[in-house]
């Protein structure tokens, strides 16, 4: 018989339940608001513009309020779109403008 | 030399065998390995439990600023529309400063920040600290005084 290492079948079966042992313990979620407060910062917007709606200046406010990750849609048609594609979250709402007109207003932003 | 070797050999005791050792050995190590990896995670968990509840506090106190209405400002600066009755969520007056002290643990609001869109701010609250464990958010509101303008206020929560 050669010289080795040998390990017997407790032993291999110890060494996976302990490998199976490590590879179960994963790290906690990290719980992040990102999320959250992009959805407050977005609504934020939304009430103000809804007590005071000037359509020349949805595009400052979104630049004023977020830097270039938001994407804004009037009446469906996009006035401000975002070049990042990453995580994303969206918020609505309609708004009666001066002439007493609906106007359907959407903020998708990205966060991460 | 080896007239004591046999002597030792020969004696009853715990006979450690190389298995043995080798085995113990792994024992420790991974022992201590586990004891330095659950050291780790505790630390970290620690770390992010506080972060969680720092954010978590510093945004609620920055909705109550901008939705409440209190006579602590800490917990509602918004102006109250008295024909109907109700506060009026994201309109604040800076009339209603009156910062009285919040007790919540080691928390507290370092600073409060109004950043008008015409680039113009002012300091609303300030706490010399050297707390160096910090959050900010920005909420979008709108100042009224003599005449309405939009502005961002900034509110920052520290752990002491």
């Amino acid at each position: 018989m050669n010289k080795g290492f040998v390990l017997s079948m407790e032993a291999v079966l110890s060494l996976i339940l302990f490998s199976l042992l490590f590879v179960s313990i994963t790290p906690s979620p990290q719980i992040s608001f990102k999320e959250l407060i992009a959805l407050e910062q977005a609504n934020d917007l939304l009430k103000v513009w809804s007590s005071n709606f000037e359509v020349n200046e949805l595009k400052s406010d979104i630049e004023f309020m977020f830097n270039k990750n938001v994407t804004l849609k009037l009446d469906e048609i996009v006035i401000v779109e975002s070049n990042l594609k990453n995580e994303s979250i969206s918020t609505s709402a309609k708004i009666l403008d001066k002439n007493l007109k609906e106007r359907n207003v959407e903020l998708i932003i990205y966060f991460n | 030399m080896n007239i004591i070797l046999n002597k030792i050999n020969s004696q009853k005791g715990i006979a450690f065998t190389v298995d043995t050792i080798f085995s113990v050995l792994i024992i420790l190590i991974i022992l201590f390995s586990f004891s330095i990896f659950t050291f780790q995670k505790v630390t970290t968990e620690n770390f992010f439990e506080k972060q969680f509840i720092l954010e978590q506090k510093t945004i609620a106190i920055s909705d109550a600023i901008v939705k409440n209405n209190n006579s602590n400002s800490f917990l509602g600066m918004s102006v109250i529309d008295v024909d109907k009755k109700r506060v009026l969520s994201n309109i604040i007056s800076l009339e209603n400063k009156n910062f009285n002290n919040l007790n919540l643990d080691n928390f507290f609001i370092k600073e409060i920040t109004v950043k008008f869109k015409n680039n113009s701010s002012q300091n609303i609250f300030f706490v010399e600290t050297t707390a160096t464990s910090c959050f900010s958010i920005n909420r979008f509101v709108i100042v009224k005084g003599i005449t309405q303008e939009k502005a961002k206020i900034e509110v920052v929560g520290c752990y002491e």
